[in-house]
């Protein structure tokens, strides 16, 4: 799929805070695609997607599968045809990533019973990293974030400053967001005071 | 903060959820027949127990998944949770 980006616009416009070289660097990712994935762990239809997807899906709530860099630490851009699932239900993921998703579901869409809906719109990525990077999330979160109960490559929803959102910790030291555009301003707000005694 | 042990993600802070009253409440087979006495018992009345009852929650801020988890109405104690449509866990008390 190719989106025209010519008159899109990110809810934060990519802002930046903090730095790679501070305690804490706080960035939106804008135009990141995002799809929400249905299909039954028990039916045809998930041997199928994870056939296409080249991915062995864990239906497992808080797993994250994947086969690229995810996160974009240093403007370093993740390799192409890279995918990552987060499982956010028994039967729901979140996936992401550079490649081609939604043209390398279309056969399996024809052939079984699942569903896949574009919903990148509906959520910016903003990426916190740093050796503070988990101080700045505790201010707000409430779930547990040391590292033996929120290991690199699980992910969880939840509310971080009353705005819900998925929490993906995706490699050390760095966190990715995923709230809702519409909650992303008044959560820069949030993350941004945050970090102020770390900078 | 109660915390709630949600079947799927584990235990999770109260303001993750939404109650959903009294689980194992089933829908009358005939409603179309029913009178309006019947009809107000089966949406309003409910069993209102002193100590362990089972109830159906929604994980609305995660994985948005109904469960029912057995909780204690005197003191908020929760007991185990479990999927719809699985085996119903023994009262804890």
């Amino acid at each position: 799929m190719t989106v025209n980006l010519e008159f899109a616009k990110s809810p934060l416009g990519g802002a930046k805070h903090g730095g790679l070289d501070k305690a804490v660097l706080i960035q939106e990712v804008p135009f990141t695609p995002g799809f929400d994935l249905r299909v039954d762990p028990d039916s045809s239809g998930f041997a199928a997607v994870n056939q296409a997807l080249g991915l062995n899906l864990n239906p497992k709530v808080g797993t994250v599968v994947r086969n690229n860099a995810a996160c974009i630490v240093g403007d370093e851009l993740p390799a192409a045809g890279g995918i990552s699932a987060l499982c956010l239900g028994p039967d729901w993921w979140y996936l992401t990533g550079t490649a081609d998703i939604q043209e390398l579901l279309k056969p399996v869409q024809e052939a079984h019973h699942i569903s896949l809906v574009d919903v990148s719109s509906q959520r910016t990525k903003i990426e916190v990293y740093g050796p503070n990077a988990k101080d700045v999330l505790e201010h707000y979160w409430e779930q547990d974030l040391r590292d033996e109960h929120f290991p690199i490559d699980a992910c969880s929803q939840g509310v971080l400053a009353k705005a819900p959102l998925i929490m993906w910790h995706c490699c050390e030291n760095c966190y990715l967001l995923f709230p809702r555009a519409s909650f992303a301003k008044h959560l820069w707000t949030a993350l941004t005071d945050a970090s102020v005694e770390y900078l | 903060m109660l915390h709630i042990p949600c079947p799927y993600c584990g235990p999770r802070d109260e303001t993750e959820f939404h109650y959903g009253s009294e689980a194992h409440v089933a829908y009358p087979e005939n409603s179309a027949n029913l009178t309006d006495e019947e009809w107000a018992k089966f949406v309003f009345i409910r069993s209102n127990p002193k100590g362990w009852m089972a109830e159906r929650w929604v994980h609305s801020a995660g994985c948005r998944r109904w469960f029912n988890v057995w909780r204690n109405t005197i003191n908020h104690e929760f007991g185990p949770s479990y999927k719809p449509f699985t085996q119903q866990p023994k009262s804890p008390a």
